[in-house]
């Protein structure tokens, strides 16, 4: 795929990361990466050269400090990988993020983005390693989970995607995260918590399914299902039913009864 | 070019979408835009 990315700025390319990332565009955010991670370089360079040479330093219209642009095209184009099965190039970019000390001339913001980026390389490399069945990272990960808050609920869900997948038990982390997700989930702040709680129901139910908790899972999806139907959220629905579905088999009066209710306010 | 420009647009139009909070109980929706449901597609840092 070709994209003509000239004449994007910095900020515009950090944009059509993000929005590649929620579009599932992996092989985009690949160039797109690329592309912002150069720019930042030339500028970093001509920064550089100012700096050598006495002169006032450009900041070419950046909105945020240099660190942050350096880091997040490594950030994205890894997860980018993570997400194509390319572990091994993932970890390449983890690394380079990981350690962005070598910067000259930064500030204390500068500084507080290499702290951020450093701590986000762990989170993604126990993501990887959860994503090759390598279970022994789980208390690690959990202790990164606790003391980085605001990545707590995709965390959960990539260790629920890893115990479906590998069949382990995480009992331990649904008692421990469920009521903070749960609260979490009051307050729709984004879309994207949003759309992460519906995972978070359907992962945990599937989970439940697996574990011969069968009725919590099928209470979880009717509930799960409703929500889905409110938010207009098709893709949830359709993978919520589909588990349904699965389970059709085992599930009580009630519970046939208030899923063909969702079925029918469909068709209202 | 075409691709640019439907990417252009993509980005617009997801730039310009606002979350709104929503409570069980209530009957407001918030259409949810692009591929998202499940999986949302994770990863560490990307809302930074």
């Amino acid at each position: 795929m070709e994209l003509d990315l000239n004449g994007f700025n910095a900020d515009s390319l950090v944009q059509m990361l993000k929005a590649s990332f929620t579009l599932e565009n992996w092989d985009s955010m690949l160039i797109i990466a690329d592309r912002l991670y150069t720019e930042v370089n030339t500028f970093y360079k001509m920064n550089q050269q100012e700096r050598i040479g006495e002169k006032r330093v450009s900041c070419f219209g950046l909105t945020r400090n240099i660190v942050y642009y350096f880091g997040y095209s490594m950030c994205l184009k890894g997860i980018a990988f993570e997400k194509l099965g390319r572990y091994n190039e993932a970890r390449e970019c983890i690394a380079i993020y990981k350690d962005l000390g070598w910067i000259r001339g930064i500030d204390a913001d500068g500084q507080e983005e290499v702290n951020y980026y450093r701590e986000i390389a762990k989170g993604n490399q126990y993501i990887i390693e959860l994503n090759e069945g390598n279970v022994s990272v789980l208390p690690d990960y959990l202790a990164f989970l606790r003391n980085t808050r605001e990545e707590m609920m995709p965390g959960v869900l990539y260790i629920l995607d890893s115990a479906i997948k590998y069949r382990f038990s995480v009992d331990h982390v649904l008692e421990e995260f469920s009521e903070q997700i749960t609260a979490m989930a009051e307050y729709y702040e984004i879309q994207r918590n949003i759309r992460y709680y519906i995972d978070y129901s359907y992962l945990k139910a599937r989970y439940f399914s697996i574990n011969d908790k069968v009725d919590d899972a099928l209470i979880i999806i009717v509930q799960s299902l409703a929500t889905s139907v409110k938010l207009k959220d098709d893709r949830g629905f359709k993978k919520l039913a589909a588990l349904f579905e699965t389970l059709r088999g085992q599930a009580t009066s009630e519970q046939l009864d208030k899923y063909l209710g969702i079925m029918k306010s469909i068709l209202d | 070019m075409k691709k640019t420009f439907i990417l252009v647009v993509t980005v617009i139009a997801l730039l310009s979408v606002n979350a709104a909070a929503v409570s069980a109980d209530s009957s407001t929706t918030v259409p949810l835009t692009g591929k998202g449901g499940i999986f949302v597609p994770l990863g560490h840092g990307v809302d930074h």
